[in-house]
């Protein structure tokens, strides 16, 4: 039983039609709960014209573009150092380990006391969103590196230096690649969280005034844009992932 | 002389040098908290203490709210929450990610439906949510339901479709049908699969709670984060975010834990 390109398709279709279909449904059964699609583009474009939502868009992306990279230039010599050297990994592990279960959500109310309610923040948040997997990526790479091709270069009297450059940081490539694209996907989780609590400036801005005059079709067009964008970006490094990446480390 | 009677106990040795090896590592451990908490001693004695509380006020706001804020009967309720839209979670991501896996029409239709709503930032919706379904109970379980389902159902349909073909093979040709071949073959295969997901989703679950109950004003432990922050009273804000770390911890691993114990024959996914 496979499932035929030309099934897929009609499947799809099909299936859009419905959700469009429960859609409509549902804005004539609850009317002012639910926009229907018109509505929702025409707020788009009221905003994109009167309130700068290219603008808080671009940003938005300026924010993300800044944390994701500044959590590559921390995050990927760190990983590295952390799968190279076991102290350096035992020391550094609990700060990995809190990350991971710190709820920003819950910080932002401190770090806007501490940052303010601007760029600094967003970068911030989005910095410690994204360096989680691009570290323990890179950690995990370094620690995968093959135990043969590591004694190869070390019977040739190689130095670290060479070991890192030959054999470790190739190995790296696929496990960076997939830390990249889970990083740029929660750089922007973690814009939108604190969008949406610091709530006066950008994107949160916009949401918030619409939202407060209970005008639901221009709350629904700022989340599909924040949604989209999290697709989209996770997506463009998707493809990014498999152009560069073609052999498998996992198979080595 | 035989190995045995040697003076020199091999094994003995080795087995000591490995107890120190995790002393020193400990010690290692122990040492780097120690210097990250001087080190926000330090920056917090050059801070005024309402803006960057030094470790004892964040204590003593931690003891404040438990007196006089009902810091755990917050908790308790938020927890209340999280319990109820984990589980829905896990019933729906597992049955749905196992029915994907199995049916390859259910497959075509939801995969890319449930892959874009993975990455998605799904506190986006919360806006949404909140005007549809007001500050209920309701949209509270809602939210930390959509926030661990995706993962959940990711993870369990990964796990029927690595079931090994040799695996399956041997099934069929010892005549078995599809039902004994799900039940016996592909389940015991994706369970580890789920624990995995389960795992992850109780850490995303918890942020779900936590964000939900920010953005929907006064109820349990985000009321009294917002309290606080009006305060400008900032020991107030990181004594919950220390509670609810400790939380996560204790969550995820128990998780961990328990699929340790419900499946011993394999344990680790990485997922």
């Amino acid at each position: 039983m496979t499932v035929t390109r030309r099934e897929k398709v009609a499947l799809h279709v099909a299936f859009a039609a419905f959700l469009l279909c429960v859609w409509y449904g549902l804005n004539h059964t609850y009317p002012t709960g639910v926009p229907a699609p018109p509505q929702v583009i025409d707020a788009l474009l009221l905003q994109v014209q009167n309130e700068g939502l290219v603008g808080a868009v671009a940003d938005a992306l300026y924010a993300i573009f800044a944390g994701f990279f500044l959590a590559a230039f921390v995050g990927i010599p760190l990983g590295l150092l952390m799968g190279l050297n076991r102290n350096a990994e035992l020391a550094f592990d609990p700060y990995l380990n809190a990350l991971y279960v710190t709820p920003f959500s819950a910080l932002v109310p401190a770090l806007i006391a501490w940052f303010g309610t601007g760029f600094q923040i967003r970068v911030l948040v989005c910095f410690f969103f994204a360096v989680f997997p691009i570290t323990i990526n890179m950690l995990e790479g370094a620690k995968t590196t093959p135990e043969e091709l590591v004694e190869v270069v070390r019977s040739f009297d190689g130095s670290t230096y060479h070991l890192v450059k030959t054999v470790v940081l190739p190995h790296e490539v696929p496990y960076l690649a997939a830390g990249f694209r889970l990083g740029i996907g929660r750089a922007v989780k973690g814009l939108v969280i604190t969008e949406l609590l610091v709530s006066i400036t950008g994107l949160g801005g916009i949401l918030t005034r619409w939202s407060a005059s209970f005008d639901m079709e221009g709350v629904f067009s700022v989340v599909m844009v924040l949604m989209l964008m999290g697709i989209v970006l996770t997506g463009l490094l998707k493809r990014v992932e498999e152009a560069v990446v073609d052999w498998d480390a996992t198979d080595a | 002389m035989s190995y045995e009677n040697s003076y020199l106990d091999i094994g003995r040795v080795s087995s000591v040098l490995e107890r120190l090896r995790s002393a020193t590592g400990v010690v290692i451990q122990v040492l780097s908290l120690l210097a990250g908490l001087i080190a926000w001693e330090l920056y917090a004695s050059t801070r005024p203490g309402y803006l960057f509380p030094n470790l004892g006020s964040i204590y003593a706001a931690f003891l404040e709210q438990m007196r006089e804020y009902a810091l755990l009967s917050a908790l308790g309720h938020s927890l209340i929450t999280l319990a109820v839209g984990f589980l829905l979670a896990a019933i729906v991501g597992v049955s749905v990610g196992i029915a994907m896996g199995l049916n390859e029409y259910l497959e075509a239709l939801l995969n890319p439906y449930i892959n874009a709503l993975y990455v998605a930032p799904i506190a986006a919706l919360i806006p949404v949510l909140i005007l549809v379904g007001g500050p209920s109970f309701e949209t509270r379980v809602f939210i930390v339901f959509l926030f661990a389902v995706f993962e959940i159902a990711i993870d369990a349909y990964e796990g029927v479709k690595t079931t090994p073909d040799d695996v399956l093979e041997v099934a069929r040709s010892f005549g078995a049908d599809r039902w004994f071949i799900v039940r016996n073959v592909i389940i015991p295969h994706d369970l580890p699969y789920i624990v995995a997901g389960l795992r992850l989703g109780i850490g995303r679950a918890l942020k779900g709670m936590i964000i939900g109950e920010l953005l929907i004003e006064f109820s349990n432990l985000g009321a009294i984060i917002r309290l606080w922050e009006n305060d400008f009273r900032i020991a107030g804000v990181l004594s919950v975010v220390v509670l609810v770390m400790i939380v996560g911890a204790v969550l995820i691993n128990g998780v961990k834990l328990l699929g340790a114990r419900l499946i011993p024959w394999r344990t680790e996914v990485d997922a």
